[in-house]
C-alpha cells in the first residue's frame, strides 16, 4: 500500500486465505458429509466428496428424514413463504408508515413514530410467552399468518425509508402537486420508483432475516406441515438414543444455506448497502 | 383567493431552482406527466410534448433520463414541462442560479425570447439584478417580505424608492454618503469643503438636516483640477476593459467612494482624482426612513 | 428535520400508519405489557387465579442460584463472542485493506457466512465436534484429548462461543473494512514518511481512528450474543450440560415455554427488556456522537 515489502504482502494474503479457510471449513465438511452414506459418515469419514450426493439430496427433498414427517421440499417451501412474507410485509407497511410520517402533518404523528421506535427494544426473545398467547388467541398457531404477521413490524425499515424520503427534494413534491398529482399518485408515480435502491437493499437484508428466523417458528409450529427448514433440521437432530440420519441432516443444512447465501453473493452491493444503512 | 386552491388547480406552471425533474422518468414522461394526470388524450399529449421539445430544441433528448443531461438541458426540460401545460402563469424560481456564468447569459436570452413568443404572463424570481433588468417588464423589488418598489426596470434604476432598492440595482452598487444639507436645502455639503447644488429648487423641507446622498459609480466623471467636487485618493483600481473601476476615499473622514470610468485608465495608488457628479444624477434618501426624498 | 411541503388529508395518514401500528400494538406492546403485568403476579398451581405479589418474583429470580449462574454464563458467553469475533475480523479487515488486487474477491468470500442462520451455524459446528461422528472431536481423540461437550460444561461453552462467533466475524469484518477504508490515506502516508513501521502505524493511527467503529461493534456484538444466538444454544446444547450454557434468553424460553412458570419467566422477560433498552440507548447515543464528529 504505502511502501513495498514483499514479505508483508505475502503475510497479508496468507492471513486472508487462512481466515477464509477457517470460515469455509465447517461448510466444506458439511457438504462432503452430505455426499456420503450414513455408514461412511459414522465409520470412516473421508474429507473427499463421496458418491451419494444425488441420492441424499433427492431423498431429503422428496422423502425427508425418517424422524420428521415432512419432506425437506415442503419445509423449504415453508421457509420461503415465511421469508418472502416477512420481507414483503415489512417493506410494504414500513414504506407507507414512513410516507405518512414524512409527508403528512396529523395529530399523534410523533406519538406513532415513537411507538414504532419502541419495537426496536422488544425482540421476540423478551416477550416469548405473552406473544405466543396472543397468537394462540388469534388462532394463528400452525399457520402461515402466524409465521409472518407477528414479525412484520419494523422500526429499522421505517427509519430507513423515512431517512430516504427526507433526502428527496421538497421541490419534487411541489412539482408533482402542480402537475396535479394527489398524495396517492405522488406515492406510486414518484416516490415508490425513486425508492427502488433502498427497497432492493432492504429486500436482501430482510430476506436473510426472514429465512433465518428460528425462535418464533419453533414456538408456534407443532404441525409438521408448517415446519420451516431450520426447525426441521433441529427435529432431525433430536433423536434421543437413536442414530441421527447425518447424511440427510447435512444435505438439509446445505439446502438451508443456499437461498440466503446466493442472495448475498449475487446482490452483494445491495447487501452491503442494506447492512450499513439499517444499522444507522 | 388563489391561496385556497390546490396547487394543481391554480393553472400555473413552475420552473424550480433545482429543476425538480422526476429522476426516474424520461424527458418525455417528465413533460407528459402533468397532462397524463389531467387525462388528456394520448395524441394531444404527444403533440404538445413534441411541439414544446421543438421550441426548446430538446427533441433528441426525449428518451433520456434527467441525469444524462447537462444543466442547461435540464433547465429546458423544466421549462418544457411548463410549456406543455399552457398555463395562465409561469413561475420561475431562480431558474438560472445553478448554471455557470456563460450558460446563464445564454439561457437568459432564450427565456426572454420564449416569453415573447408564448406571450404568457411570467413571474421570475431572482437575486441577480442583471436578470431582473433584462427579463422584466415590471420589477417588484422585495425587501424582507415587503414589496419595496414596483415599476419598470428603468424607473427603478432612475428613481429608486428606497435606499435598499437603490443599492440592489446597479453594479457596482450605489455609493451612499451621509451629508448635511445647507439651511435652505439648496446644497448638499460634500466632505472636503465642496458643495453640490441640488436640482429643481432643492429640498427646503430638509434644510439643515443630515440626509443620505446616493451616487452611482457610473455617474461620476473626471474633472479638471479646479472643477473637482471630490478629490478621490485612489486605493485600488480594477480594469475591466470597457471601463475602469476606481475605489478610493476623500475628505477628512475618508469617505469611501467607488467610481466607474469609461475606457481604460491606469492610476497609481494614492493618485488624487478630481471628480464631478451631475446633480441630476444624485439621489437623496431620508436618514431614518431610508425613503427617497422628492421635494 | 421536517418537510416544508406536506399533504393535507383528514384520514389518509392514519390509514397509512394503521398496519404498522396495529402489528406493533398487537404483537409488541400488548405482549410486552402483559409480561410486565405478569411479573408482579403469582398464579396458583392450577392457573385459576393470580394474586399481586409486588416484586416477589424479582426477588425470587435474583436469589435463585440457577438464575444468577445464567447471568454469569451470559456475560462469559457474550464477552467471549465479542472478543473473538472482533479480534479475528479486525485482523482480516486490516489485511484486506492492504490488498489491492483481489480485494473484492476476498470481501465476498469473507462476508457470506453472515447469511448463514445462527441455528445452521450451530448445526455445522455441532457436527464437527460431535463426539461420535465429528471430525474435529475424533482428531482430538487421536491426539489424546477427550472431547464431549454433552458432558463437559467448559467444552460446551467453547463450542457455542465458536459457533456464534464464526458467523459474527463476517458482520464485524464488513464494518471494520468500511471503517478502515474511510480513513484518509494521507494520515497513514505521513506516518510512513516519518518512518513508522506498519504495525506501529496501525496501533498509533489506524486503531484510534477506528475506535468509533469498534465501540459500535462491541454494542452490536453484545446485542447479537444476548438475543440472536438462541438458535445456536438450542441446536448445540439445549442450555446444558447442567446449565453450563444456559444463557438468559434460553432460560426465559425454557422456564416459560417448557416449564410454564408464568411469573418467573415474566420477571426474567422484564429484566431482559431493561437490558435491551439500555443497549439501544447506548447504541443511539453513540450514533448521535458519530453524527456530531
Amino acid at each position: 500500500m504505502v511502501e513495498h515489502r514483499p514479505w508483508l504482502t505475502f503475510l497479508t494474503h496468507a492471513v486472508l486465505i487462512s481466515g477464509m479457510l477457517l470460515l469455509v471449513f465447517p461448510i466444506y465438511v458439511t457438504f462432503v458429509a452430505s455426499s456420503h452414506s450414513l455408514d461412511e459418515i459414522t465409520s470412516n469419514f473421508s474429507l473427499l466428496p463421496g458418491s451419494h450426493l444425488v441420492e441424499n439430496y433427492t431423498r431429503a427433498l422428496n422423502v425427508g428424514s425418517k424422524d420428521v414427517g415432512a419432506t425437506v421440499g415442503t419445509m423449504m417451501l415453508n421457509s420461503l413463504i415465511m421469508a418472502l412474507g416477512i420481507t414483503i410485509g415489512k417493506i410494504a407497511i414500513s414504506l407507507i408508515a414512513a410516507y405518512a410520517i414524512v409527508y403528512f402533518k396529523f395529530r399523534f404523528r410523533m406519538f406513532f413514530f415513537w411507538m414504532i421506535f419502541i419495537t426496536l427494544m422488544l425482540p421476540v426473545e423478551v416477550r416469548i410467552l405473552p406473544t405466543y398467547k396472543v397468537a394462540a388467541d388469534l388462532n394463528i398457531l400452525d399457520s402461515y399468518s402466524g409465521l409472518i404477521f407477528p414479525l412484520i413490524a419494523s422500526a429499522t425499515a421505517t427509519f430507513l425509508f423515512r431517512q430516504f424520503f427526507m433526502t428527496v427534494p421538497d421541490e419534487l413534491c411541489e412539482a408533482a402537486r402542480i402537475d396535479g398529482s394527489g398524495p396517492i399518485r405522488f406515492f406510486f408515480d414518484i416516490l415508490l420508483p425513486m425508492s427502488r435502491t433502498s427497497i432492493a437493499a432492504l429486500f436482501v437484508i430482510l430476506f436473510i432475516y426472514g429465512w433465518n428466523q428460528y425462535l418464533w417458528p419453533l414456538l408456534i409450529t407443532t404441525d409438521e406441515s408448517y415446519y420451516t427448514l431450520l426447525i426441521g433440521i433441529k427435529r432431525m437432530l433430536d433423536v434421543g438414543e437413536g442414530q441421527a440420519e447425518w447424511q440427510i441432516i447435512m444435505a438439509s443444512t446445505i439446502l438451508a444455506m443456499i437461498p440466503p447465501v446466493l442472495v448475498v453473493i449475487f446482490m452483494q452491493k445491495q447487501f452491503v448497502k442494506g447492512m450499513t444503512e439499517t444499522e444507522k | 383567493m388563489v391561496n385556497d386552491l390546490e396547487p394543481a388547480d391554480r393553472d400555473i406552471a413552475m420552473v424550480f431552482q433545482n429543476y425538480a425533474l422526476y429522476p426516474h422518468m424520461s424527458v418525455y414522461k417528465n413533460m407528459a406527466y402533468g397532462l397524463k394526470i389531467r387525462r388528456m388524450p394520448k395524441d394531444e399529449i404527444e403533440k404538445r410534448v413534441r411541439n414544446a421539445a421543438k421550441i426548446l430544441e430538446i427533441t433528441e433528448f426525449l428518451d433520456r433520463k434527467p441525469r444524462q443531461l447537462s444543466g442547461g438541458q435540464r433547465q429546458r426540460v423544466a421549462m418544457g414541462r411548463c410549456i406543455v401545460r399552457e398555463p395562465k402563469v409561469f413561475l420561475f424560481d431562480e431558474p438560472l442560479s445553478n448554471l455557470d456564468a456563460k450558460l446563464r447569459v445564454q439561457m437568459r436570452l432564450e427565456i426572454r425570447r420564449l416569453q415573447e413568443d408564448l406571450k404568457v404572463t411570467s413571474i421570475f424570481v431572482t437575486h441577480d439584478q442583471v436578470e431582473a433588468m433584462t427579463l422584466g417588464d415590471r420589477l417588484i423589488v422585495m425587501d424582507n417580505g415587503y414589496a419595496a418598489q414596483v415599476g419598470s426596470p428603468l424607473e427603478i434604476y432612475e428613481r429608486p424608492a428606497t435606499r435598499f432598492v437603490a443599492g440592489f440595482i446597479g453594479s457596482p452598487g450605489m455609493n451612499f454618503l451621509p451629508v448635511p444639507l445647507s439651511a435652505d436645502g439648496q446644497w448638499a455639503e460634500l466632505p472636503g469643503e465642496n458643495r453640490l447644488p441640488l436640482q429643481n429648487g432643492g429640498i427646503p423641507s430638509h434644510g439643515g438636516q443630515e440626509v443620505i446622498l446616493g451616487i452611482r459609480p457610473e455617474h461620476c466623471d473626471l474633472a479638471g483640477e479646479q472643477d473637482g467636487m471630490m478629490h478621490l485618493d485612489v486605493d485600488h483600481v480594477e480594469i475591466l476593459g470597457a471601463d475602469t473601476l476606481v475605489y478610493g476615499h476623500f475628505g477628512e473622514d475618508k469617505t469611501r467612494l467607488t467610481v466607474r470610468l469609461p475606457a481604460m485608465h491606469h492610476f497609481e495608488k494614492n493618485t488624487i482624482l478630481p471628480l464631478i457628479v451631475s446633480s441630476k444624477n444624485v439621489h437623496i434618501f431620508d436618514k431614518k426612513s431610508e425613503k427617497r426624498i422628492e421635494k | 428535520m421536517e418537510k416544508r411541503v406536506v399533504f393535507k388529508h383528514k384520514f389518509l395518514p392514519y390509514l397509512l400508519v394503521a398496519p404498522q401500528i396495529a402489528i406493533t400494538i398487537v404483537f409488541f406492546i400488548w405482549p410486552a405489557s402483559q409480561a410486565v403485568y405478569q411479573s408482579v403476579l403469582q398464579e396458583d398451581p392450577f392457573g385459576l387465579s393470580a394474586t399481586f405479589v409486588g416484586l416477589a418474583n424479582f426477588v425470587d429470580i435474583f436469589t435463585d442460584e440457577i438464575y444468577l449462574h445464567s447471568i454469569y454464563v451470559t456475560a462469559v458467553f457474550s464477552l467471549s463472542v465479542a472478543v473473538i469475533a472482533m479480534s479475528v475480523s479486525l485482523l482480516l479487515a486490516a489485511m484486506a485493506d492492504r490488498v489491492i488486487k483481489g480485494a473484492t474477491a476476498y470481501k465476498t468470500l469473507i462476508i457470506w457466512p453472515y447469511a448463514v442462520a445462527p441455528a445452521v451455524a450451530g448445526v455445522l459446528w455441532y457436527f464437527l465436534f460431535n463426539p461420535t461422528v465429528g471430525i474435529i472431536a475424533l482428531y482430538m481423540k487421536v491426539l489424546g484429548y477427550e472431547w464431549n461437550h454433552s458432558l463437559n460444561g467448559g467444552q460446551a461453552m467453547s463450542l457455542v462461543v465458536i459457533a456464534a462467533a464464526w458467523r459474527e466475524i463476517s458482520y464485524n469484518f464488513l464494518f471494520f473494512l468500511a471503517g478502515l477504508q474511510a480513513i484518509p490515506k494521507p494520515f497513514i502516508e505521513a506516518a510512513a514518511i516519518d518512518g513508522a513501521s506498519p504495525l506501529k502505524r496501525f496501533w498509533t493511527i489506524t486503531f484510534p481512528l477506528l475506535s468509533p467503529t469498534a465501540f459500535f461493534l462491541i454494542v452490536m456484538n453484545i446485542v447479537y450474543a444476548f438475543f440472536d444466538t438462541f438458535g445456536v444454544i438450542h441446536v448445540i446444547t439445549d442450555g446444558g450440560p447442567s446449565n453450563a450454557t444456559n444463557i438468559m434468553v434460553y432460560k426465559v424460553y425454557h422456564d416459560g415455554f417448557l416449564g410454564l412458570d408464568l411469573g418467573g419467566s415474566a420477571a426474567q422477560s422484564v429484566v431482559l427488556m431493561i437490558i435491551v433498552i439500555s443497549l439501544t440507548v447506548i447504541q443511539f447515543r453513540y450514533i448521535e456522537r458519530k453524527v456530531n464528529y
